[in-house]
């Protein structure tokens, strides 16, 4: 019995051996000024393409206000603002980041795709921007799209989330 | 799941404790415990054992076993075999105990390690059991001796015969420096009794620190030659500081010699110095018929209780608020404009009558009876007239008013602080003082609670010294809060007393007086929404009054708008509400603008200049003032517009935008209105604060 047991889930061992485990993770891709960047989908819990911030006075320019997402109040970051690039009001997108403490909704230009990405084809960023010392602790590595459509800046979220 | 089994723990004992205080405290009154009283004594420390153990905590453990023996005993041999004169001791043991649980409770809550040193709570326990339980089979009159010599096995022995009369004095438990202490106390019974021959054990206590740990253990002792020598140092052990407990013992000869004459441990407390002569061996039984009272006396009423998580109350409150909201979007949709829908408005309205009960429901859900705080506040009431020597009551009146859960846990401080106040300051420190005052030698404390429509009254009215005006200004004066030269009514005499930094008592006490003191009462209440007066009558006594609105999780409140965005001011902080033209307003030398009213000019606040907002109206005679005010603060707020009167669900924003500090601009919260937009929800008094900070 334990011998027949061996035979059958010996072969089966060995495939998978043979095999090379390619770990991936899904990227949530988007657009913010002309740069792609990359969130991972796991932290993702929602993307809303109308929003009706309210202003809440007294906060940074780049913490826009909050919404009311289904009953949640919700805080919406203005990602241009945040990263210092150009303001721009017309046709945003939402994308809400949800992790274990923090919930916040970052608003985009446009939702591209979504991308298997390899851990290991995320390369390190090779220098450190001293003058934007937000975007150079945000970004954790770079990925190039495989169809040439560009190069992702893949965003370390628990920095975007608790960095304040 | 280690977290909610500690939460749980810590949820039971705190319960469980507070239920055994509230037990004991009326056996005290009565003199005596009921059966049933016993039982759940019995029961509750049988439960703190078994979830100690299980925690792991073993002192937690260990202490509650030895009060379960000990009420085991109780149980089995029924109230009368504690002697009336021992049961004072009791009760002291029993809140020592308690007080004990609570410390270690409060350290685990706060991660703090526990006390390792237990010995000497349990040596007092121990030594109590011993002198009520009667070895086995033994004969009724041989009992009492047998009993005394056992207990005073441990005691006893430290008494000699050239000294047959000592005392065993223990000081609190944790207080350090015993052997000082003891030196004090010492130096103290050598002065008042002088020519009076005795001595101490341990002898060394000035030189030697580590008699500090012999103490702890086993008490210091002086020992005398006389009894009525040791009746005249008596009362200054009772009056030293530190002093947890003492006890007379008396040199037994050792019984096998001669068991008949051993002299029983005669007890001496406060209450009855010389309560039993020493000589008499007295039959326990004799004791028993005044402590016979009638079994029936109440049953304790078994209500059908769950205990809910907090933060699921939290929730359905939020879901609730939801639902109405959500209700009136669908009965209100434009969609239906022009529409004639005799079913729809039917079941619409029906719908409505269900959420209104829905929303009541769930409130009702949160709200809790101030009992649980009012109880505590006897246990206070107690220990302070008992170790001030200031005999009060304190009378509770409507203590099943209630009160939503997060408000009693913030209003617990400030009432605890004021009564010790009342004690500590009100009431007259002789019986002798008040006769002479024309009042009832025992002072009186009262606490009472009342609804008020959207509020909670709660006094506290103690019928003692009253507010000293000239005493109270004259400190004022040093603390340089009043202005020499100016003239102070009553009213803002007493509004020093809730100043920061202001307290009249000239010595620090154990209960109060520290400095801090009513003002962090006063910012208490008004952290909930509430307020504080305080009236008072120069040898009558002072009144304290808390208002405080029943809950935060649902307001009143008043819409109005800046520019496109909308605020909620709640209806209690609007005092009134008035149109204006640039004429009313008169201007200072910085830009400030003010608004005479009645006979007072206040500052104005333009809410859209304080939050930098792009729009809403610059002029007066377009806009709208609403006059608002909380606790002292009193100015005028000026927006665009009334939108209308609304009750409303307070909800917190999320701790990123908190982090930013704009509570601090009174931004305290939002809600979310009928049509889903979010208004944000304003503190008046940070509003204030702010402004004129800046300005």
């Amino acid at each position: 019995m334990q011998e027949g047991l061996f035979a059958v889930e010996k072969p089966a061992d060995y495939v998978v051996d043979t095999t090379p485990v390619v770990e991936t993770e899904k990227y949530l891709i988007f657009r913010s000024d002309g740069i792609l960047f990359g969130v991972n989908t796991d932290l993702v819990m929602d993307i809303i393409t109308e929003a009706n911030v309210t202003l809440v006075p007294m906060l940074p320019a780049h913490v826009s206000g909050v919404i009311n997402l289904r009953g949640r109040i919700m805080p919406i970051i203005d990602f241009r603002l945040m990263l210092g690039q150009m303001p721009e009001e017309n046709g945003q997108t939402t994308i809400v980041l949800n992790d274990q403490f923090v919930q916040v909704g970052i608003r985009v230009d446009a939702v591209e795709q979504l991308v298997d990405i390899e851990k290991r084809a995320i390369l390190p960023v090779p220098y450190q921007n001293s003058q934007m010392p937000l975007l150079s602790s945000l970004v954790s590595g770079m990925y190039s799209l495989p169809d040439g459509s560009g190069t992702v800046m893949v965003l370390d979220c628990t920095c975007l989330l608790h960095e304040q | 799941m280690g977290n909610d089994m500690m939460e749980a723990y810590l949820f039971e004992m705190n319960t469980l404790l507070e239920q055994v205080d509230e037990l004991v405290l009326s056996a005290e009154k009565e003199g005596s415990f009921s059966e049933d009283e016993v039982n759940e004594i019995f029961r509750i420390m049988h439960t703190f054992k078994g979830s100690s153990a299980m925690m792991e905590f073993n002192s937690l453990m260990t202490v509650a076993h030895r009060v379960e023996d000990l009420f085991f005993i109780i149980r089995e041999k029924s109230m009368d075999v504690i002697p009336a004169e021992l049961r004072p001791e009791l009760f002291n043991l029993i809140f020592q105990s308690i007080d004990f649980f609570r410390g270690e409770v409060e350290k685990i809550e706060n991660n703090q390690p526990l006390t390792e040193d237990i010995n000497g709570l349990l040596a007092k326990v121990n030594a109590f059991s011993d002198k009520i339980q009667p070895p086995e089979g033994g004969a009724a009159t041989v009992e009492t001796g047998a009993a005394s010599t056992e207990a005073d096995a441990t005691d006893a022995r430290y008494v000699s015969s050239d000294y047959p009369y000592a005392l065993q004095v223990f000081f609190d438990e944790g207080c350090g420096m015993e052997n000082l202490r003891a030196f004090m106390l010492l130096s103290s019974v050598r002065e008042a009794c002088e020519g009076v021959t005795f001595d101490c054990l341990p002898a060394d206590v000035e030189s030697n620190p580590d008699t500090a740990s012999f103490i702890v253990e086993n008490g210091f002792y002086l020992r005398f030659t006389n009894a009525e020598d040791r009746e005249m140092a008596i009362p200054q052990i009772a009056g030293a500081g530190s002093v947890s407990s003492y006890q007379s013992l008396d040199y037994t000869a050792p019984p096998e010699s001669e068991p008949q004459a051993a002299a029983p441990v005669a007890q001496a407390q406060p209450e009855k110095p010389a309560a039993q002569p020493a000589a008499a061996p007295q039959p326990v039984p004799t004791e028993a018929a005044p402590a016979a009272r009638p079994q029936n006396a109440q049953p304790h009423a078994k209500e059908s209780l769950i205990s809910v998580n907090l933060g699921k109350l939290d929730k359905l409150m939020a879901v609730v608020g939801e639902i109405v909201i959500t209700e009136s979007m669908v009965t209100a949709s434009p969609d239906l404009k022009g529409l004639k829908l005799d079913n729809f408005t039917q079941a619409s309205r029906q719908l409505r009558a269900l959420t209104d009960e829905l929303q009541d429901v769930s409130m009702s859900l949160r709200m809790v009876p101030v009992s649980a705080t009012f109880q505590k506040m006897k246990r206070i009431v107690r220990d302070m007239s008992k170790k001030l020597n200031r005999e009060t009551v304190l009378t509770l009146i409507g203590e099943d008013t209630e009160v939503d859960k997060t408000i009693v846990d913030s209003i617990s401080d400030p009432i605890m602080h004021i009564v010790r106040n009342s004690m500590d300051h009100g009431i007259e420190e002789t019986a002798e003082e008040r006769i002479a005052a024309g009042k009832d030698p025992v002072g009186k404390i009262t606490l009472s609670a009342r609804h008020t429509g959207s509020e909670v009254i709660i006094e506290v009215i103690d019928d003692g010294r009253g507010a000293d005006d000239d005493a109270i200004l004259d400190k004022a004066m040093r603390q340089g809060l009043a202005q020499p030269g100016v003239e102070y009514s009553h009213k803002d005499i007493l509004n020093f007393l809730l100043m920061p930094g202001f307290s009249t008592n000239v010595e620090v006490t154990e209960y109060s007086g520290r400095g801090v003191g009513m003002d962090v009462v006063k910012s208490n209440v008004e952290n909930v929404g509430g307020s504080v007066t305080i009236t008072s009558e120069r040898g009558k006594g002072m009144t304290t009054t808390l208002k405080i609105p029943l809950t935060m999780a649902i307001m009143d409140g008043m819409e109005v708008s800046v520019g496109n965005s909308i605020f909620t001011v709640p209806i209690n902080n609007i005092r009134q509400i008035f149109k204006f033209t640039e004429n009313d307003i008169v201007h200072d030398a910085v830009h400030g603008e003010m608004i005479k009213l009645t006979d007072n000019f206040y500052s104005v606040v333009r809410a859209k200049e304080f939050y930098n907002l792009q729009q809403g109206v610059e002029d007066f005679g377009e806009g709208i003032v609403l006059w608002v005010e909380s606790g002292e603060k009193s100015y005028c707020l000026f927006v665009d517009d009334l939108i209308g009167e609304q009750q409303v669900v307070v909800k917190p924003f999320p701790s990123y935008i908190n982090d930013y500090g704009v509570k601090n601009y009174g931004i305290s919260g939002c809600t979310i209105l009928g049509d889903g937009t979010i208004s944000i929800i304003l503190d008046v008094a940070s509003i204030y604060a702010a402004a004129h900070a800046e300005g």
